[in-house]
């Protein structure tokens, strides 16, 4: 997928004046919250789950290699083939060369935003191939030419008025439709679609060491049909996304339709181990599975922020964060919006591009408290900001700030003259503000406060001394 | 008992009045307060913004403070979470245990009063309708919730109204705030919908850098609802 973050800045102030952008997004993930919480509430050991979770996953991230080889192993063994993607290029290489081996000249999609994050879609068009997008959300997205703009609902950004006009356009459905007639539109077209298609690609949303096999979590039955009607079954899953044994699956099941949208269960759950076999009526010829890598086991190596690997891509810190609720996730440049994006994505992409993105926080920490395997974002937030400020990423005026500021701060006499200093300074620091950057940012919507005449200290002492 | 009060730098500089209030509430718990003049800031600005050797320098001298009282108290969640939770992230394995010892000590001022003095009634009057909003830190990151709910429950003629959102952060955040300031802006003003639609007239919260964010729009917008630390309210010290 192209990379974008450097946008953030400008994308981000734009989506915020965006009246209809912030309406769609607001309410959207407004629903999915209380959804979410309603859910949450009827499992009184939900912090035990979170903990449990969180504990398997660290554990997994910690010997990935180890379950990599597992997993590909007892994947083989149930006929399945499988392909270590070592980055994007790959991957898509992989998936191409399959395609043309086979003649495929059709393909259908799950969702899956490992696909994003490679660019898939493109890849297997500049062939020729025909690539539909099934999610009805993807749908959408696709009809559209635009991006997801959140992990689980891509479409969040838009409204009922605005899909049933693009339907309008693109599948000629009489204009201001109802959301059934719209939804019955995008099946009729998808199941011809459906039939046609001589590959099936999907995502995996956990790949099962000890039985090399993968599960797919979805409500429309689409990730269902693309891997099982199509001869070829092509599953791509972020290595990240592994879990040592059958027993687990349970625990993350329960977690993940919950924090993402509110349900017990999704409507479907597929567990597919090794392409159809003799004695089976259906199912695909051959089950092709790409471990993505892509930077991951660079990630995982990383002990400051290797826990970023344990996300289930339930979207409940988008969901939840204000700065997303702002600014919606196309600002965010690339697959990975919110608060798992704001760590993510600089990790994969590179932390100079991605630079605004760790900054893109107020720190408030409800994805932390949200999170169902709680990984510490704002922490690694943190330590990403540190290491921007270490590689010399901090722009000048913030740090001349801070140097000023460090000066000031170390030791009570400095701290006195820089108080004395700083009340003859003020009514000229206000005065002048709208002409300082980062005291410009301040006052553009804010009015500075007013200084105290005497600092509490003054005080205090006058109050000992009588 | 005795108590040092960490006045933090935005509360000594601006905001004295709730250094005072902190210290009257303090009092009628039964402690005994001290302030060491050799307080400056807790170095959160610095932390929180990726400048660590800043902060680390800053925040040295901080194990030095009150060196014979019980605890330090802290009208603020989120300098008192940065002293309590954070500090050791600056400093080497090494200083460990000094960096534990004092860090242990260090208590935000709400919790301070219900959980250390056992007291949530201060027997103070103030007459207003009013909101309060959580500080993320202290709500988040230290788990105060109902501490400051308690207290201000107590307080006479206050009349105290839900804030839909007042768990959701007011969009300050520090350095984010003059960094990306159209999202903190429009944070702000979420939030500040959330109050209007109570109709409270003051605005009360555990975090005076909260409060200057939300003030600071409100004036910007010639909106007329007064914002107060939660010390103030409790020490009664407006009364009207
Ligand atoms: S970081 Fe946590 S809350 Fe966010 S998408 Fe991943 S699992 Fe869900």
């Amino acid at each position: 997928m192209e990379i974008l973050t450097e946008n953030f800045a400008k994308a981000a102030k734009a989506a915020v004046s965006n009246d209809a952008l912030q309406r769609a997004v607001k309410s959207a993930t407004g629903g999915l919250l209380s959804k979410r919480a309603r859910a949450v509430a009827e499992v009184p050991e939900w912090e035990s789950l979170r903990e449990t979770a969180q504990a398997i996953k660290t554990h997994t991230i910690a010997h990935l290699s180890e379950y990599v080889s597992r997993f590909s192993e007892n994947a083989q063994r149930r006929s399945a083939r499988v392909f270590l993607a070592r980055d994007a290029a790959a991957a898509n290489r992989y998936v191409v060369e399959l395609a043309a081996s086979h003649g495929v000249k059709s393909v259908v999609k799950s969702k899956s935003m490992v696909t994003e994050e490679i660019g898939l879609n493109r890849a297997l068009q500049r062939e020729g191939i025909e690539v539909v997008e099934t999610d009805l959300g993807e749908y959408v997205i696709q009809l559209a030419g635009e991006r997801p703009s959140h992990i689980i609902a891509p479409v969040l950004h838009k409204t009922q008025m605005e899909v049933a006009q693009l339907f309008a356009e693109k599948l000629g459905v009489a204009s201001g439709a109802s959301i059934e007639s719209l939804t019955r539109a995008a099946r009729e077209s998808l199941r011809r679609k459906f039939l046609q298609a001589q590959m099936g690609i999907s995502g995996g949303n956990f790949a099962i060491a000890e039985t090399g096999s993968i599960v797919i979590v979805e409500n429309e039955g689409n990730a269902r049909l693309a891997t099982s009607l199509p001869r070829l079954h092509v599953a791509i899953i972020g290595m990240e996304k592994l879990l040592p044994r059958w027993a687990d699956v349970s625990v993350f099941l329960r977690l993940l339709a919950r924090s993402a949208t509110g349900q017990k269960m999704t409507s479907y759950v597929s567990i597919l181990t090794g392409p159809k076999r003799a004695d089976e009526p259906d199912g695909p010829q051959q089950l092709h599975i790409v471990l993505l890598d892509n930077g991951r086991c660079a990630i995982a190596a990383d002990l400051e922020v290797r826990e970023i690997l344990n996300c289930i891509r339930c979207g409940a810190c988008l969901n939840t964060c204000p700065v997303y609720r702002q600014t919606g996730g196309h600002a965010y440049g690339w697959a990975y919006p919110g608060p798992i994006g704001a760590v993510f994505t600089p990790l994969m992409v590179g932390l100079p591009r991605a630079a605004s993105l760790p900054f893109a926080s107020s720190l408030c920490g409800a994805c932390e408290s949200i999170c169902p395997v709680r990984i510490p974002i704002p922490r690694m937030l943190l330590q990403l900001r540190r290491r921007l400020v270490e590689s010399e990423h901090a722009s000048v005026a913030a740090s001349l700030a801070f140097k000023m500021w460090g000066f000031a701060m170390a030791g009570p006499a400095r701290y006195r003259v820089a108080g004395a200093l700083l009340r003859r300074l003020y009514p000229w620091v206000i005065r002048w503000s709208g002409r300082f950057g980062l005291l410009s940012g301040w006052t553009m919507f804010r009015e500075l406060p007013p200084l105290a005449p005497e600092p509490f200290r003054r005080q205090w002492e006058k109050r000992e001394k009588n | 008992m005795k108590a040092g009060l960490f006045v933090t730098c935005l509360v000594d500089q601006f905001f004295p009045g709730v250094a005072w209030a902190s210290v009257r509430l303090l009092e009628k718990a039964g402690a005994s307060v001290c302030f060491d003049p050799r307080q400056t800031c807790c170095g959160q600005p610095a932390y929180n913004s990726g400048f660590w050797p800043e902060a680390r320098d800053v925040g040295r001298s901080l194990f030095d403070l009150f060196p014979d009282t019980d605890y330090i108290v802290v009208p603020s969640g989120s300098c008192a979470a940065m002293m309590r939770r954070h500090l050791f992230q600056l400093h080497s394995q090494a200083g460990m245990e000094r960096i534990a010892a004092f860090a242990r000590r260090v208590v935000e001022l709400t919790d301070f009063l219900t959980r250390i003095c056992g007291r949530d009634d201060f027997e103070s009057s103030f007459v207003a309708r009013a909101a309060y909003h959580d500080s993320c830190h202290a709500l988040r990151d230290l788990q105060i919730r109902d501490a400051p709910r308690r207290l201000l429950a107590k307080v006479r003629g206050l009349e105290m109204v839900e804030l839909a959102c007042a768990d959701q952060c007011c969009g300050f955040g520090g350095l984010f705030s003059v960094k990306y300031p159209e999202i903190s802006a429009s944070m702000g003003r979420d939030k500040l919908r959330c109050l209007r639609e109570t109709g409270a007239e003051i605005l009360v919260s555990s975090d005076v850098s909260c409060l200057m964010h939300l003030d600071g729009m409100m004036r910007k917008e010639g909106l007329k609802i007064r914002t107060l630390h939660i010390a103030e309210v409790l020490a009664g010290s407006e009364a009207s």
